[in-house]
């Protein structure tokens, strides 16, 4: 654990860097199970990274396909995404700007309701309310996403159109409350566990010296714990930004640049879903599309993730 | 906290593979047109019915993709809302792939709008193309004819992939998959109902066994081709009044796997019950005699596959 200043503290501060393996590694004499224990491991593990491996590699294989035909000024300028049209345009912006505004509304939704959460549940719930509460949001964590597709299709946008009588029967609006709770217990739970981890001798320190509760939250527990708290948001993030159920469901399949939320739009996502159903030729561009928009998809996530870890050190 | 649900799925769905594609005993599969798979589905478990221990996998993904994987040998059976292109025709032959084309029913493409829009009753074709076309011409229903209200349209039919879209393309607009491409787009029929459904305003297109389906949220409207307003209905789709909007459907046989006795029978068996489960689908038969035909084509294809 780094000792720093009252404020300096880390939230995340456990190294798992060397692992346990000086321990644990089978001897020269150990016996014949724990040394094939041992390979059946490094098979499993060695499959895994062939995996990934194995979809970078498809990937960058179709992408480089489509980019021999495509510019990639053309794909980023483009305002237009038509496969599959009669004259097919190649503008990735409208599928972009569509993730863009699911995970913007998603996020609207999660991060105040999930911080809150977060702290309400380490700070202030009795240990039986606590208890309660913590199995509700584990529980919508466990909520598979058709679910949260389907109940937003069925039963938010039908109540939406009480309030907002020119809501589509796709939309945006009703995908990100759906997306916002579906990522609820990543932002709630993992940003408790960041708080959680804020040494006490921090937060005595603060009272110590005679700051109200809520400002020695606001002042020391949560800068404390903002490399966790912002960790816990980035993988919120990049599980809106890959929903793929969600939106297909509530929000539909239009390739469309609008900020409307009223409207139905097509997330990088969706479009995968979509046309992958309809069973597009291999060697074809619309094939070749498929993987550039994964490729895009895959590309962004990553960047979510390291810009949160740079944040995170930045600090 | 959910790994471990994760990983059981995974081996569910490893067996379920290994259940599907294979394992023991070969099934038929039945893939393509989504217009065609009500009846399909209807034909398969009348069919299982009657010599059980059939194994037959029906699923749709699109005229276009199911002849392209009855091509590629990935299937038995393609269903297609359309006659296969010259193109795909092509890519069939360059395989080296031989076929039959059986046609099995009729539908009629039905122009569908919120039960509530009362004002919309009869389009004419050149009031489809301006709809449908891709010069995206009309945004309100003002801009089609000044009597209607200006409310925006949103619209909802099938994608590219789709039979149905290449068919209602080429006789509405001219050009198979000349569309408009904002519309929403999806392969499932089902959610082209369930959004104009849900919209007061909205418009779409489907197959008549959908239509069907959803009839009691969904209102058709009739289509003026120059001879006044003809409702889709099935007496028009038989007698030709509907047209051009009317259409055949067809099956798409391997004649490979016509040697097959399960794919034989299932076929020949189709042909059989098709006049008699498909009106209450939505489909119209065809006349007794083309059935007729397609059994004697069905089994010059059947001797020749056997050597």
């Amino acid at each position: 654990m780094t000792a720093g200043g009252p404020l300096g503290g880390r939230a995340t501060s456990v190294a798992h860097a060397g692992g346990h393996g000086a321990v644990l590694r089978p001897r020269r004499g150990a016996a014949l199970s724990e040394r094939l224990a041992g390979r059946v491991f490094l098979a499993c593990a060695v499959l895994a990274g062939v995996a990934a491996m194995a979809v970078v590699g498809v990937l960058a294989w179709e992408s480089a396909a489509f980019f021999s035909q495509v510019s990639p000024a053309r794909l980023l300028t483009d305002p237009s995404w038509t496969p599959l049209a009669e004259e097919p345009r190649f503008g990735i912006l409208p599928l972009v700007a569509a993730t863009a505004q699911i995970v913007a509304g998603a996020a609207a939704v999660a991060f105040p309701l999930g911080l809150l959460t977060a702290i309400y549940l380490q700070y202030y719930a009795g240990p039986r309310t606590g208890a309660v509460l913590t199995a509700a949001v584990t529980l919508l964590a466990a909520v598979p996403t058709v679910v949260y597709g389907y109940v937003a299709l069925n039963f938010v946008t039908p109540a939406l159109r009480g309030i907002l009588p020119g809501i589509g029967a796709f939309n945006a609006f009703s995908a990100c409350l759906a997306v916002g709770v579906m990522i609820l217990p990543t932002v709630a739970l993992l940003s408790r566990s960041a708080l959680a981890a804020v040494p006490h001798s921090l937060l005595e320190t603060g009272m110590a010296l005679g700051a109200a509760r809520a400002r020695v939250l606001t002042r020391a527990a949560i800068p404390a714990a903002s490399r966790g708290i912002a960790a816990a948001m980035a993988l919120a993030v990049a599980r809106a930004a890959g929903e793929t159920m969600i939106v297909t469901l509530a929000a539909g399949n239009q390739a469309r640049l609008t900020g409307n939320p009223l409207e139905g739009l097509r997330t990088l996502t969706a479009f995968i879903a979509q046309t992958s159903m309809s069973d597009p030729a291999p060697g074809t561009i619309e094939h070749h599309a498929l993987a550039t928009v994964a490729a895009v998809l895959f590309v962004g996530g990553y960047a979510v993730c390291a810009l949160a870890r740079w944040i995170g050190r930045a600090r | 906290m959910t790994a471990c649900p994760v990983r059981l799925a995974g081996f569910g769905l490893v067996a379920a593979l290994a259940a599907a594609c294979g394992g023991d005993g070969v099934a038929v599969v039945v893939g393509g047109s989504g217009s065609l798979h009500p009846l399909s589905e209807a034909v398969a478990e009348s069919f299982v019915g009657t010599a059980p221990g059939r194994r037959l996998a029906v699923g749709y993904s699109g005229t276009a993709g199911g002849l392209r994987r009855l091509c590629s040998g990935e299937i038995d059976i393609s269903a297609a809302s359309r006659r296969i292109s010259a193109m795909e025709a092509d890519v069939c032959r360059a395989a080296g792939f031989r076929y039959v084309e059986i046609p099995v029913a009729r539908d009629g493409i039905v122009l569908v709008a919120h039960p509530s829009n009362t004002v919309v009753d009869c389009l004419t074709l050149e009031e489809l193309r301006r709809l449908w076309g891709p010069a995206d011409e009309v945004r309100s229903w003002r801009d089609l004819r000044p009597d209607y209200p200006d409310e925006r349209i949103r619209f909802f039919g099938p994608g590219p992939g789709s039979g149905t879209f290449r068919y209602f393309t080429e006789v509405v607009v001219g050009r198979p998959g000349a569309s408009r491409s904002d519309h929403y787009q999806t392969g499932n029929d089902y959610m082209i109902a369930r959004g104009v459904a849900g919209d007061r305003w909205g418009l779409g297109y489907l197959g008549s066994a959908a239509h069907m389906h959803n009839r009691d949220r969904l209102r058709a409207i009739a289509v003026d081709t120059g001879f006044g307003c003809v409702p889709p209905s099935a007496e028009a789709v038989a007698d030709g009044r509907y047209s051009p909007l009317a259409r055949e459907l067809y099956l798409y046989v391997g004649t490979s796997s016509l040697a097959r006795d399960d794919v034989f029978d299932l076929v020949a068996h189709y042909l059989d019950v098709a006049a008699r489960l498909g009106p209450e689908l939505g489909y119209v038969a065809l006349p007794e005699a083309e059935y007729g035909r397609s059994r004697a084509v069905l089994a010059a294809s059947r001797r020749a596959a056997r050597p």
